[in-house]
């Protein structure tokens, strides 16, 4: 039987997790745009929009990381380092985060996400953090590499999946509770999220696509700036995905390249 | 080059010093934007509100998330959006380490040889200069954990409270009257500006303040804290309120500075936040110290009544306090007596009755005079009645107490206009967050969630293993 004092202890139970309009929206509000020529308004928030998202992707969504990095990326009187607004939507690096994040938030919008986040908030983070499993991937490189310098391709399977999850959890290297998460909810982020995360970032145009659709979906000002947001997607593949069945497992692979 | 990108001034964390700053100030511009909103603070600040209305007396909320998720910050928001908001009761947050509160390991095991007291650092100045000694502070008493707990119930059989309840009273205890009389004197600082009903100067009325702010720390008595009031000008119209933020409408600013109804009247506003402070302070002392108090009542009630006969009176010493008599006064009654027998044969004698007559009333007198003077040295009445009655009480100042009255003290926090709020924070730093709360929870439900506010911030693994017991069926707890 479900232990009755912790069922009904907690009159509520909040699971606190931002979703990227939370911080776009923040850094919107913290920006002091007094100054802006109205001539400019467009382009200045367009880059913050940039911005906003592009922060949201490096700090993975927690927000202690987004405050840190924002810190970083202002001097010691709030200044922007960069004041140029279209430098995050022209420099590489950026644009791809910017497009790898944008994809994130199309799965995460999609409505079987969207219903599952609201049957049980803890899904909103299982679903992050596998989208948030490959960026750890871009940053070793394009893939595993042995000590005599050969490359294969990074190999993403269920198990692993587990084991990312159990150490965003908190969870401690090597000490794998399989029970912390259950079967069918893993099998869900492995082939509902992550899968389908992967397709999305080969066909970067799809990402394009669906974020003009939700563009469409917002008020007329809005509605500018995101689909001049979507614009600035990269339209080369951001990965090389493979699909392997292996005689055990079912394994998914994907090849994380950031060359291009 | 134009700097287009600059974060506006810094927006002050939630609760912190410019923050409350802020938001007490008689200004109304206090900036409301800042922080990141979302719908779980909206969703806080909604439940928190009915519960400084009065619509729910306890409210018991799980805050969890990941590392860095934000959980500290929404909890310190949802309190200040609802002292922004709240037109009940004034929100008194009351922040408390998680670990140190239900983790038996974060608490030093004294069951221990007792640590040497720390010497005194002296630091000797250099030709001849003046000697610095630095007294170190004595170390906090702690309360007793595993082993020396057990020593001490099985030699105190009276005692009940277990050691985590006990920890978690004297922690709640303490939180409760600090934040309280931190809190009142700010408030103070408001109504010593603006309380129409102050008596003094400023000058004055702030010198009281820093007085009160001494007396304090040493959970003074009612009497103290009354006289400290009376003398401000506050003792009815109270300080509470004037902690409301400030209104503004048509360039005009004011506070709204009468108590809601939920709380009471204004007329005994100042009384009430000397009933609160004064049962807190009470509580808090059996923290600090060990007081002992004994209460005494006598009734008593005596009735003399006594006659007999004895020896004369004149020849032994009378223990009883009355006042001897004089001769004059023994002799009184039988010389009138006599006195009144020869007059009245006198006045029989004078209207032409023979002398027979004037003797046998002479003779009257003299036998009224050895009569009298007889009963006056050898009679004596007593009765004698008695009822007394003693009580004495020994006050048990105990942690027993303070389990037994901490609802009460909720009660007189919420009648004197304060929603006590308590943030159990860091959690998600105890070794074993479930079984530790479990522990917590078994023991407190019923101060926790039937008499105030609760919020208990916890990693998302607790949040998983809640989710996944309730989906299993629990077996594991």
């Amino acid at each position: 039987m479900t232990n009755p004092v912790f069922k009904t202890f907690y009159n509520h139970r909040i699971f606190v997790i931002y979703d990227a309009d939370d911080y776009r929206d923040y850094l919107l509000e913290i920006v002091d745009k007094r100054e802006w020529p109205p001539a400019e308004h467009f382009g200045l928030t367009l880059g913050l929009m940039a911005w906003g998202t592009i922060l949201v992707y490096q700090a993975r969504m927690v927000a202690s990381d987004f405050h840190r990095r924002l810190k970083a990326l202002v001097d010691a009187d709030g200044a922007f380092l960069y004041q140029n607004p279209s430098l995050p939507l022209s420099r590489a690096i950026y644009r791809q985060q910017l497009a790898m994040q944008l994809g994130i938030e199309v799965i995460a919008r999609t409505p079987e996400v969207k219903e599952r986040i609201e049957e049980a908030p803890i899904v909103a983070q299982y679903v992050y953090d596998t989208l948030y499993m490959p960026s750890f991937y871009h940053e070793r490189g394009l893939g595993e590499t042995s000590e005599q310098g050969i490359t294969t391709p990074f190999q993403v399977t269920r198990e692993e999946l587990r084991e990312h999850l159990w150490l965003r959890s908190g969870g401690e290297l090597n000490k794998l509770d399989k029970s912390f998460i259950a079967p069918a909810t893993l099998d869900y982020l492995f082939r509902g999220v992550l899968q389908k995360y992967f397709e999305l970032l080969s066909k970067p145009k799809e990402i394009q696509e669906k974020t003009r659709q939700y563009a469409s979906e917002l008020s007329a000002d809005k509605r500018r700036l995101w689909l001049e947001l979507a614009g600035h997607v990269v339209e080369r593949d951001l990965v090389w995905t493979s699909v392997q069945w292996l005689p055990r497992v079912e394994k998914a692979s994907a090849n994380g390249s950031l060359a291009g | 080059m134009t700097v287009a990108y600059r974060l506006r001034t810094s927006t002050p964390e939630p609760l912190s010093r410019r923050a409350l700053q802020q938001l007490r100030a008689l200004d109304p511009s206090f900036p409301a934007a800042g922080h990141i909103q979302s719908d779980s603070l909206k969703r806080v600040v909604y439940e928190l509100l009915r519960y400084c209305r009065g619509e729910i007396d306890g409210i018991s909320v799980l805050v969890a998330g990941q590392r860095g998720a934000g959980k500290t910050t929404l909890a310190k928001l949802a309190i200040q959006d609802v002292m922004r908001q709240s037109d009940g009761l004034i929100p008194l947050p009351l922040m408390l380490h998680g670990p140190t509160i239900i983790d038996p390991k974060a608490v030093p095991d004294t069951s221990a040889e007792p640590a040497a007291p720390a010497p005194l650092a002296v630091a000797a100045g250099t030709q001849g200069a003046p000697v610095v000694v630095v007294n170190t502070a004595a170390p906090p008493a702690t309360p007793p954990t595993g082993a020396a707990n057990g020593a001490r119930a099985a030699a105190d059989p009276d005692k009940k409270v277990p050691e985590e309840k006990e920890r978690a009273l004297r922690l709640i205890v303490t939180a409760l009257y600090r934040s309280l009389s931190l809190t009142l004197y700010e408030a103070w600082l408001n109504a010593v500006r603006e309380a129409p009903e102050r008596r003094r100067t400023e000058r004055e009325l702030l010198a009281l303040r820093a007085h009160l702010d001494l007396r304090l720390e040493r959970a003074p008595d009612p009497d103290v804290l009354r006289k400290i009031w009376e003398r401000a000008g506050f003792l009815h119209c109270g300080v509470g309120f004037y902690l409301r933020p400030a209104k503004g409408a048509n360039g005009r600013v004011w506070r709204d500075t009468d108590p809601p109804a939920i709380a009471g009247v204004r007329a005994d506003q100042g009384i009430r936040e000397i009933v609160a402070l004064a049962a807190c302070a009470d509580a808090y002392r059996v923290i600090i110290s060990k007081p002992q108090e004994t209460l005494g009542r006598k009734q008593q009630s005596d009735y003399v009544q006594e006659m007999k006969l004895a020896v004369p009176q004149g020849s032994e010493k009378k223990s009883d306090d009355a006042k001897q008599k004089t001769p004059a006064e023994k002799a009184a009654p039988p010389v009138l007596g006599t006195a009144a027998g020869a007059l009245a044969g006198l006045a029989a004698h004078t209207t032409g009755v023979d002398l027979s007559t004037f003797a046998v009333g002479l003779a009257t007198g003299l036998f009224v005079f050895i009569g009298s003077w007889i009963a006056m040295n050898f009679g004596i009445r007593t009765a004698r009645q008695e009822m007394r009655r003693e009580l004495t009480m020994d006050i048990k100042w105990d942690i027993d107490r303070l389990e037994r009255d901490l609802p009460f003290l909720l009660k007189r926090v919420k009648d004197a206009g304060f929603a006590p709020i308590f943030v159990l924070d860091e959690l998600d730093k105890v070794a074993s967050a479930k079984n530790a709360l479990h522990n917590f929870l078994k023991l407190t439900k019923h101060i926790v969630t039937d008499q105030s506010a609760f919020m208990f911030l916890t990693n998302r693994d607790y949040y998983e293993q809640l989710i996944a017991e309730e989906q299993l069926g629990g077996s594991t707890t």
